[in-house]
């Protein structure tokens, strides 16, 4: 007999389901429930978050059926988009739409395999020209170009 | 004639110039998407969501659902050309498209796909002109009840049928509901979910979940593996353009099967153009005297194929409309743009949008006509795209969802927003979860949730209430249905390969 295994894609997405729906019920049950007749705010995601409780052991279970290998995050790949984004949403509204632009292209540009910044360097003023004829000028957004 | 004044009606609509331009943006949007692989239509759909704000509706749907169908013709170009599915639905084309270019007939293989699509796409449209008043003129009196099943079956079907794991697709329909009950309650006006932030009291914006879900993390999957492709370099001459008279004798059929079948698989929720096709080429070569030519470069097997996954592009398009129901992710978008004009997505859209639905239509026939103009002669033009670098397009796409994002109500709140939906999306697709039935509970779970609720105010609290309708039981035991077929067939196939593409 096979020892009870469960594969690490379904035990880490099974238990963070779990740990999803039971706090979906928690928060649910702050809310008013109502009555039968006439529910209440809380009571629909309440229940939803029962069917999510109740959906993860069948996930878990999967990984019995299932035997894909668990495919890890890269990190020096996803951590320069992460910052690309917030360092745009930092910027934005403080050094203006100029700064954003070249914070958020440069960044994504670490993510890529050779880096290459004078490319990046390139992409990011055309981009930036572009963004602030079309959007500030042309458009007249309600965006700042420089701080 | 009541459909043919409608279609006049819906030309005179699609035939302006606001409405024209949408629809040559869309067809032209979608053509370039559909050529660059790795960069899906619900990316970038979700990334021009933000503009259809400042649109009418008509033109904003004409544009969005151009992209959608532009892509299906534009996947096909590389699958035949280079061996290199610009998108999910096109790579069945590759088996017979490729070994024709290599014989030299390329360029019949993508004169027959055009036409192939064309064919395709007008029955699915014609479908859709004659369908869809049926279908409204069904679910128009439907009560609470029947409606909340109909949701129901609808959600149930779309996430069970198209991805492996039937548990896994549910469970992520339940998770989007939540998502989707953010914000003020209409009800009872108490805030749920909004954790004291005012900005998330008015719901979450399905542009910004869809940007984070579909546009991030697809950025964050594939940045950094580039792939080479500035060394393609190959032309298509204008001689190679006819087909013979055989070619002509052997599509015509398969054409008009895979039209047929493609039209049938694409108004099922969840079944979209690539199963479409998958199913079109499997009836052709079954079917076909002479199996053994199949992948060595069979016109039938590009023909077939091709119709059946525009036919479904299109056809898909009938429950969304006429129901409010959306198939699949990109359906929902629609939906979702739909909502953005202040539009209630449901059956009386095209009772009270008549000139909504008919233009919409008609421009469905003016994108395709455009899709054949601009394939054939273009398609050397298409191919010099592909040498774009993806080292300039993903930092493009990054800087064009933060500021979409951003400028949707100039708030920093809303990047942060996107950037962690598309975490979600990321760490989601690691763990092999299929992202799409996702936004279909986001945008379906408010309407559930008030079709439920007006169910037992109405019936009084009995729970009973859903089943002791036939058409709602109906439902409810199809959907059911639907469950354990999926799990049957899932424990079958426990020690096959699981198919990881998504349909979006």
């Amino acid at each position: 007999m096979k020892a009870f295994r469960i594969n690490p894609q379904e035990l880490i997405g099974g238990l963070a389901l779990l740990g999803f729906g039971g706090a979906v019920m928690a928060q649910s049950s702050q809310y008013a429930f109502g009555t039968i007749n006439r529910p209440g705010p809380g009571a629909f995601p309440f229940g939803v978050g029962a069917v999510i409780c109740l959906l993860a052991i069948p996930v878990l279970l999967e990984g019995r059926i299932n035997k894909s290998e668990l495919a890890m995050p890269q990190l020096d790949r996803i951590l320069p988009i992460i910052l690309g984004i917030v360092a745009f949403a930092l910027l934005i509204t403080t050094l203006g739409l100029v700064a954003a632009t070249f914070a958020v292209v440069l960044l994504a540009a670490l993510a890529e395999r050779p880096v290459r910044l004078p490319t990046a360097t390139i992409l990011a003023t055309g981009l930036a020209v572009f963004a602030v004829v079309v959007f500030i000028v042309l458009l007249k957004l309600r965006l700042k170009a420089f701080w | 004639m009541d459909i043919l004044v409608n279609l006049a009606a819906g030309f005179s609509v699609a035939a302006q110039p606001s409405a024209l331009l949408a629809c040559f943006v869309g067809v032209l949007l979608g053509t370039l998407i559909g050529v660059l692989p790795g960069l899906g239509p619900m990316a970038v759909i979700s990334l021009l969501l933000p503009i259809t704000y400042h649109l009418s509706p008509v033109d904003a749907l004409v544009m969005l659902s151009g992209i959608f169908y532009g892509s299906q013709y534009g996947g096909s170009i590389t699958s035949i050309l280079l061996n290199l599915p610009g998108e999910a639905s096109s790579s069945v084309t590759c088996l017979d498209g490729h070994p024709m270019a290599k014989q030299g007939r390329g360029g019949v293989a993508l004169v027959m796909t055009t036409v192939a699509s064309f064919v395709g796409a007008c029955f699915s449209i014609i479908l859709l002109a004659t369908m869809a008043p049926l279908l409204v003129s069904f679910v128009k009196n439907f009560t609470d009840q029947q409606y909340f099943a109909l949701i129901l079956l609808g959600l149930v079907a779309a996430s069970t049928m198209s991805v492996g794991s039937a548990a896994k697709g549910i469970v992520m329909v339940a998770v989007g509901v939540i998502f989707g009950l953010v914000g003020v309650d209409i009800d009872s006006g108490a805030a749920r979910f909004s954790y004291g932030r005012l900005e998330l009291l008015d719901g979450l914006n399905i542009a910004v979940v869809a940007m984070g879900l579909f546009g991030i993390s697809e950025i964050l999957l594939n940045i950094g593996s580039n792939v080479d492709n500035t060394a393609i370099s190959k032309r298509v001459g204008w001689r190679e353009l006819i087909p013979t008279r055989d070619d002509w004798k052997r599509s015509a059929l398969p054409i008009g099967r895979g039209s047929f079948f493609g039209a049938l698989i694409g108004v099922l929720p969840g079944a979209g153009a690539t199963i479409a096709s998958f199913f079109a080429y499997a009836v052709e070569k079954r079917s076909s005297k002479t199996p053994e030519r199949f992948g060595k470069g069979a016109i039938e097997g590009v023909a077939a194929p091709e119709a059946a996954n525009n036919a479904a592009a299109q056809a898909s398009f009938i429950p969304t409309l006429a129901l409010g129901i959306p198939g699949s992710a990109t359906m929902a978008l629609m939906l979702g743009a739909l909502m953005i004009q202040g539009i209630v997505p449901g059956p009386m859209v095209m009772v009270n949008y008549p000139d909504l639905f008919w233009g919409l239509l008609a421009s469905f026939w003016i994108g395709n006509v455009l899709l054949v103009i601009l394939n054939i002669p273009l398609v050397n033009v298409w191919i010099l795209l592909l040498r774009v670098p993806y080292r300039i397009m993903f930092p493009t796409i990054l800087f064009f969802v933060c500021l979409g994002a951003y400028t949707l109500k100039f708030s920093v709140f809303d990047v942060y927003c996107v950037l962690g939906f598309g975490l979600l999306g990321y760490f989601l697709r690691l763990l092999s979860f299929p992202v799409a039935p996702l936004l279909l509970g986001l945008v379906l779970g408010p309407m559930l949730e008030e079709h439920f609720r007006r169910s037992l105010l109405l019936a009084k609290g009995n729970l009973w209430t859903f089943f002791q309708n036939p058409v709602s039981a109906t439902f409810l035991a199809i959907a059911a249905a639907l469950i354990v077929f999926s799990v049957i067939s899932q424990i079958r196939n426990r020690n096959k390969p699981r198919r990881e593409e998504e349909e979006v």
